[in-house]
């Protein structure tokens, strides 16, 4: 931006008035009065020891000032703005802005982004393969990926959302293979959004999809680099959030929440079992309670007599009916995975021993639940961890309440009933224009013999 | 807005399809079988007993609670509404497994019986149906004492699902006992179920129904020989007598099949012929087994058990019921609508049998 003199000044006083009571300005001048190079930068988010070096200490050591606007010019991170509006962005965002005589603005990148190194994975543990996580900084997870996906077709574009956190989303996808409507959809997602801030991957997840009253996720929200290039590499766009940490991933179908990446690396039977496990702990988590009610109060006769009479004889003591029995004990798990979670790690096991020790004996023994109940609760506790994504794992966490109700007003038939629905709705439900709940194997057998016959010619 | 007034309407018109009302299963009692007598006093009138298991509520404990209860009435049903008025909780059929018939009773009629058993909705269709001697109330009392869950011996036994004898008859779930009473060519035959003792029964023998009625036992020989011809592969042994010493063999594998065979001018008859391959499990004074002697063993069990079929189906014969469907298989196979039945009646009753047994010891049951 070529200015006069007089413009620079006034360029530097608008500055000084935008920022005038954040006492984490840094404003330097620099050589003799006629001859004046202008820094301001925000000493929070710019790395001074960037300043010192690259910007201070060349400028005495070269003798003119047009040398020393080169010097600045040539580097990789150095712009020179438009407007000013858009350099007090980038200033805010810890670029430093240079201010030369002639009336030039340089801005440039001295970003002090403070990220952890790049750490394992906490909420996707696998056994075995790669076990490194995305972290804060969207350059390290870029990094990340382009690292295990190098193809000239992965693009990475960019854009902001948020008003006040112009949070910096990266959209990454392979050219080739992603479908272009998906794209376009999801670019006119992120221009529709419409919030100061935005935080978190899972929130972003949340403004996407629409529909706010929607019950299952339809994106998924990983930490995984190796899940995200997987993705990549099935046609799917991957949003990577900074400052976030988390990826987010869509369009989303709902085989894709009962995938670890563990299964790729197991013997084809193995793999085959460990799905089909995870299947039957959905199925597991989502009905046994529904149909503990259902069969202890309107059909007992579906049950072997052995059980039967094993049922009734441990419930004789308890003086509710079998849906408040139902309900205190899963409510009770719910408060123990809460609290075990919310605490802090030191007193944590305290949870797990009083709920576990103390509520699961106790409250048999003192006979207001009934034994076969304690052995459902942890059934339905245990096979609900099995979902490996936990997006996915907290909606089956409310899911099964319905169920309940169901039993309670309506037997096995309610049962049938909220099946039915359930995978109505999830038939209904779309993923940026996907159909969420089809068998994605399938489709991906037959992209990929679409894919590899364009690729050979 | 409307989609969610529509889900709530339509929820609200399926209570009514809810079927039972919400009664928790404490409040339950489980009848597990039920017997039905004719009275002494009254012979017009029934008596019914039920058997109902009482939850226990420590399961380590294998001590099981029984309790018995008897009334009389003129219908099973009335009996049994009767009988709710004496419990503090609900009467269940939904565990009902097995209805004894008392064999007075069964001489008399069991349609009655068999009317409310296919009727009842909650009653299953495969109850185990069974006639009791000397009456079903006193075989319901009967405790053994590997009984763990009340009244399972007795359903244990029926099923073939615990012990495997071979002299009871295949279990006669209440849908085919219905089956049989209604089908034209077959007739009904139920185990026969004796009390022993306070605390073991026996069952060995079986009972003949012509549709309505029992007419004829068949003693535990014959109830063995009529699972023989019914099922394949029947685990048991035969003795057979040869040169003077006992044998007895193990039946490994066998196979019974009949043809109804009407020839011109001559009486007709049904000629059987079946097929056990065997091993030998006991022989007298330490015999040396070679192939010869097998062959002759072989040939001697094939006549001996001819003849001891042969003895069994005459005697089916001659009590005019067919619980092995002969007719039924003679419909099948002599189609013609306006005389088959009679046509078979006429040669029903001279019929003979005929019996080809092919009994081939293989093994001698040890390695040598």
């Amino acid at each position: 931006m070529r200015s006069s003199k007089k413009e620079q000044d006034s360029l530097l006083k608008w500055f000084q008035e935008k920022l005038s009571k954040s006492s984490d300005v840094e404003q330097r001048s620099l050589g003799n009065s006629d001859q004046q190079v202008n820094l301001m930068y925000l000493r929070s988010v710019s790395d001074s020891k960037v300043v010192n070096q690259y910007i201070i200490r060349p400028y005495y050591e070269m003798e003119e000032e047009g040398v020393y606007e080169k010097y600045i010019a040539s580097f990789p991170g150095s712009k020179s703005s438009q407007d000013a509006k858009e350099a007090l962005e980038l200033l805010l965002n810890g670029y430093i802005a240079i201010f030369f005589n002639e009336g030039t603005l340089y801005l440039f990148d001295a970003v002090r982004a403070e990220a952890g190194p790049v750490a394992e994975a906490q909420t996707e543990v696998i056994v075995q393969g790669p076990s490194d996580s995305f972290n804060e900084s969207m350059d390290v997870n870029m990094n990340l990926i382009r690292r295990r996906y190098q193809s000239g077709d992965l693009k990475a574009e960019t854009t902001t959302v948020g008003h006040k956190s112009k949070t910096k989303i990266a959209i990454m996808y392979d050219e080739t293979r992603v479908d272009p409507q998906v794209l376009k959809e999801l670019k006119k997602c992120l221009d529709g959004i419409n919030i100061d801030i935005l935080q978190a991957a899972a929130e972003l997840d949340k403004y996407l999809s629409g529909n706010k009253y929607r019950l299952f996720p339809t994106t998924i929200v990983t930490e995984r680099p190796d899940r995200a290039v997987f993705n990549i590499s099935e046609g799917k766009i991957i949003l990577i959030v900074d400052t976030a940490g988390f990826v987010v991933i869509l369009p989303a179908v709902f085989s894709d929440f009962f995938t670890a990446m563990d299964d790729k690396l197991q013997v084809l039977p193995v793999g085959w079992f460990l799905k089909g496990i995870r299947y039957l702990g959905l199925i597991l988590t989502v009905l046994i309670p529904g149909l503990y009610v259902a069969f202890t109060s309107y059909n007992p006769e579906v049950w072997k007599v052995q059980i039967a009479l094993l049922v009734a004889g441990s419930r004789a003591t308890v003086p509710y009916p079998s849906y408040i029995e139902v309900l205190i004990m899963l409510l009770m798990m719910e408060f123990l995975t809460e609290a075990s979670l919310r605490l802090p790690k030191a007193i944590g096991p305290t949870a797990t021993t009083v709920g576990g020790l103390i509520l699961g004996t106790a409250a048999t023994e003192a006979g207001l639940v009934s034994n076969i109940m304690i052995i459902l609760v942890s059934a339905v506790a245990i096979s609900n961890f099995v979902i490996p994504m936990n997006m996915m794992g907290f909606t089956i966490r409310v899911i099964k309440y319905p169920f309940i109700f169901l039993a309670t007003i309506y037997g096995l038939l309610g049962i049938v009933l909220g099946l039915v629905s359930v995978i109505m709705y999830l038939s209904s439900l779309r993923s940026f224009g996907q159909p969420y709940f089809k068998i994605y194997a399938l489709d991906r057998i037959r992209t990929n013999k679409v894919q590899r016959e364009r690729e050979n010619g | 807005m409307n989609r969610t007034v529509c889900c709530l309407l339509a929820l609200l018109l399926l209570l009514p399809l809810q079927g039972c009302k919400f009664k928790d299963i404490d409040l339950k009692l489980f009848v597990i079988a039920v017997g039905i007598d004719e009275s002494e006093s009254n012979p017009d009138k029934l008596n019914v007993t039920l058997k109902i298991a009482v939850p226990q509520g420590d399961p380590k404990k294998a001590e099981q609670q029984v309790q018995i209860m008897t009334q009389e009435g003129d219908t099973l049903a009335e009996t049994i509404r009767e009988m709710k008025s004496r419990t503090d909780k609900e009467l269940d059929f939904g565990h009902c497994k097995a209805i004894l018939f008392g064999e007075k009773y069964a001489r008399k009629n069991i349609l009655q019986s068999i009317d409310w058993l296919m009727r009842r909705r909650d009653l299953q269709l495969t109850i185990y149906t069974a006639v009791a001697k000397p009456s079903a109330k006193e075989v319901l009392n009967v405790q053994p004492v590997t009984e763990r869950i009340p009244a399972n011996s007795i359903l244990l036994a029926l099923s073939k699902e615990g012990t495997e004898s071979p002299f009871i008859v295949p279990p006669a779930f209440s849908y085919i006992l219905q089956r049989r009473v209604d089908e034209i060519g077959v007739d009904p035959i139920l185990a026969l179920v004796e009390k022993k003792s306070e605390n073991e029964f026996l069952i060995n023998k079986s009972y003949m129904f012509d549709k309505s009625k029992a007419i004829a036992v068949l003693e535990p020989e014959e109830t063995r020989i009529y699972n023989l011809l019914k099922t394949k592969n029947l685990k048991t042994s035969f003795n057979v007598d040869y040169e003077g010493l006992k044998y007895a063999y193990n039946i490994e594998g066998s196979r019974a099949k009949y043809k109804i065979i009407t020839p011109k001018n001559s009486t007709s008859y049904i000629e059987y012929r079946i097929k056990i391959s065997a091993e030998i499990e006991e022989s007298q004074n330490g015999v040396r087994f070679t192939a010869g002697l097998l062959d002759g063993l072989s040939e001697a069990a094939g006549e001996q058990l001819s003849e001891r079929v042969k003895r069994a189906l005459s005697k089916i014969h001659q009590s005019k019921c067919d619980p092995l469907g002969w007719g039924l298989h003679y419909y099948a196979t002599h189609w013609n609508n306006s005389t088959e039945q009679k046509d078979w009646e006429d040669l029903n009753e001279r019929l003979e049998f005929r019996v080809k047994s092919d009994v081939k010891i293989k093994f001698t049951g040890t390695i040598r």
